[in-house]
């Protein structure tokens, strides 16, 4: 509900934007889907078509820096975001459904520091917007979580 | 492999996804394939928001799985819904009572589904009241589902009959703050129905 109140102001502006580009012209939206796997090592931002089933363009944080430790930085968020909305402009997609997830299960279920960085820059890019949904796995139990009976032993 | 790639990597069409007839038979969008065997068993979920064109109805997903393919065009059946995690997450509350109950149920065409029903209480509630809610749950939807075919009972589910019908009889107990059927995925498919159907045929049943 409170989603539909911020959504849709947004949606109107950016078809108002659209079609004034297309000369009143009525747009065809294309849709795909923007899933976003951000952990605090990495992230990978992987564009697909509605069923998930046909890979679009994947980046991930490490093709856009060198060090193993700012993988995971909203920089390297930004660019591989940017990397994968210009791929998948070029095929033609103008509008998008975002997928964040974390690690989840044993592991971290809040996505990491990236992932505001990538959603932010997808929005700049011009393509319209639908839902931002979180898709984190969350177990009702869960497994064990690795590392054995005495820990992570460093 | 490497040198088989070039070649199907060109000759990717696109196909345009239908709902089934039970839900007004609209598009949802296009997939790409090189192959439209590869389209089957697909999934895509949309929100019921763009199935009916109406904002309230924003938090319901269904899912909707690819079983034929008609030149161009992918043809769906339902093959599951659920809450938005979000809006699911808004309902639970401190002090009240939340009763699943999970089914396992079977249409009148086959369809084997598993649904969950949720209700939500103003107030902390006995356990024998919720076991009698859960026996409610329970009769509702199996002889919904028994005198049903999928496409009848998945609208029932998602556009809030079952729903409505559980409100009423759990009302004489006490009065809930929402009812829903929250989640449903079909677990599995009549067997002797995909044999006839050319295409589907040639895949292997799920289960």
């Amino acid at each position: 509900m409170v989603k539909t109140k911020i959504l849709t102001p947004l949606y109107s502006l950016r078809m108002s934007e659209s079609q004034k580009s297309q000369e009143g012209e009525q747009r065809r939206e294309v849709w795909g889907i923007i899933h976003i796997y951000s952990s605090y090592n990495n992230i990978v931002v992987h564009a697909t078509d509605i069923t998930g089933a046909e890979t679009l363009a994947v980046a991930s944080g490490g093709m856009f820096v060198e060090s193993g430790r700012l993988e995971s930085s909203p920089y390297a968020a930004t660019r591989a975001a940017n990397y994968v909305m210009e791929a998948i402009k070029q095929k033609g997609i103008n509008a998008v459904h975002i997928r964040v997830r974390a690690p989840g299960g044993v592991k971290s279920k809040t996505p990491g520091p990236g992932t505001q960085a990538a959603i932010r820059a997808i929005a700049r890019s011009g393509v319209m917007i639908g839902r931002i949904e979180d898709v984190t796995p969350l177990p009702h139990d869960s497994v064990r979580r690795k590392g054995g009976r005495r820990g992570r032993r460093v | 492999m490497s040198s088989r790639k070039p070649a199907e990597k060109g000759a990717k069409s696109e196909y345009t996804i239908m709902t089934p007839s039970y839900f007004a038979e609209r598009t949802i969008g296009v997939t790409l394939s090189d192959d439209p065997s590869k389209l089957l068993n697909r999934t895509v979920k949309v929100s019921l928001y763009t199935l009916t064109d109406d904002p309230t109805k924003q938090y319901i997903l269904v899912k909707f799985q690819i079983v034929k393919v008609n030149g161009n065009i992918a043809e769906t059946i339902f093959y599951g819904h659920e809450y938005d995690r979000e809006f699911l997450r808004s309902l639970v509350r401190r002090g009240t009572s939340r009763i699943d109950g999970f089914y396992n149920v079977e249409t009148k065409d086959g369809y084997k589904l598993r649904v969950q029903c949720t209700v939500f209480t103003h107030n902390r509630v006995r356990s024998g009241k919720k076991t009698s809610i859960r026996h409610i749950m329970e009769e509702v939807v199996e002889t919904s589902a028994k005198s049903l075919e999928l496409g009848q009972f998945a609208q029932e589910m998602v556009l809030g009959k079952t729903a409505s019908d559980i409100y009423n009889s759990v009302k004489k107990i006490l009065l809930p703050r929402h009812v829903g059927v929250v989640k449903s995925k079909v677990l599995a498919k009549p067997q002797p129905q995909a044999s006839v159907e050319g295409v589907a045929a040639q895949q292997p049943q799920p289960q």
